[in-house]
């Protein structure tokens, strides 16, 4: 184990959001997992974000990912409305299920 | 020399980690969402590590105490677990490639770059007098007031769009109309009838 620095902090971003993509991909079962996915990939962007805010010294990243969490509640909400809705049609959350639009 | 700093890091990573794995590969979808919660948690102790604290706590209040809560509901009102097959699971292994090429580009980037990281200390910047949410509120208010304000409107937005996708009229079930209520007037429903002595009333 090496000492801490800047770096350690924007690898485990990375893998934070290597690990979210993967997520993304594997769950073809269950959208909610999908959706906790794509909250998996913001958080991971918001990391790095406060990384280079302290990298460059400067409130910037800080204010974007406070801008990020914000875009993340509102996307979590209307995609969580939009899954209750398709269940209410289908009775199904599986993703191999949401292809109406194919005919 | 391991100090504070590097063993709350791996302590706050590995697990930060670990609960985002539990995320995807647990059988339950509960499970997940709690998984997610203290994958919340970890990484508001990595915001701290990085000086950040007032965002660790808005990434607490916001991401427990809203969307993984949120999460819980509709998973409970859902309730459909379709747990990870094996089969399932290198199903899709162009996904696999792609994520993987990420993060192998990435780690190339990181080792051979000139990308050089500073591995000093992170903790504690020594010139700042203010405290971190001080500063952020002397910016918020002023240099990014207009991107604040459009991401309350964008709130408002998700807010009004989630109300007008979930509603529905149930059909069958007894409710409280208030506005008839209140619109009724004695006349609709009282008549007074001076009443004959010996007579009685006629009913219609």
């Amino acid at each position: 184990m090496m000492a801490v620095g800047l770096g350690h902090f924007l690898i485990l971003g990375s893998v934070l959001f290597c690990l979210g993509l993967v997520g993304v991909f594997i769950n073809r079962r269950n959208v909610l997992v999908s959706l906790m996915a794509l909250e998996v990939l913001l958080l991971s962007v918001s990391i790095l974000f406060v990384t280079f805010a302290k990298y460059h010294d400067h409130l910037h990243g800080q204010i974007v990912s406070l801008f990020i969490i914000g875009t993340a509640a509102a996307e979590a909400a209307v995609g969580l409305a939009i899954l209750i809705v398709f269940f209410r049609f289908k009775k199904s959350i599986k993703l191999e299920d949401v292809q109406d639009l194919k005919g | 020399m391991i100090t504070m700093l590097d063993l709350c890091f791996y302590m706050f990573g590995l697990t930060l980690i670990g609960s985002v794995v539990t995320v995807f590969l647990a059988r339950n979808t509960v499970y997940s969402v709690f998984a997610l919660i203290v994958a919340f948690f970890n990484s508001a102790g990595i915001f701290l590590l990085l000086g950040a604290e007032f965002l660790a706590f808005v990434l607490l209040i916001v991401y427990v105490g809203a969307v993984a809560i949120l999460f819980l509901f509709v998973v409970m009102m859902i309730g459909a677990d379709e747990p990870l097959k094996k089969k399932d699971l290198f199903k899709n292994v162009r996904g696999f490639i792609l994520a993987a090429g990420v993060m192998v580009t990435e780690i190339i980037v990181f080792v051979t770059g000139k990308f050089t990281l500073p591995s000093a200390t992170i903790m504690g910047d020594g010139d700042s007098q203010i405290s971190n949410t001080h500063a952020i509120g002397e910016v918020l208010y002023t240099k990014y007031f207009l991107p604040f304000q459009l991401v309350g409107i964008l709130l408002l937005i998700a807010m009004i769009g989630a109300i007008v996708l979930t509603l529905r009229n149930r059909t069958g079930v007894k409710r409280q109309k208030a506005k008839d209520q209140l619109q009724r007037k004695p006349s609709d429903t009282l008549e007074l009838k001076d009443v004959p002595i010996g007579q009685g009333v006629k009913t219609k």
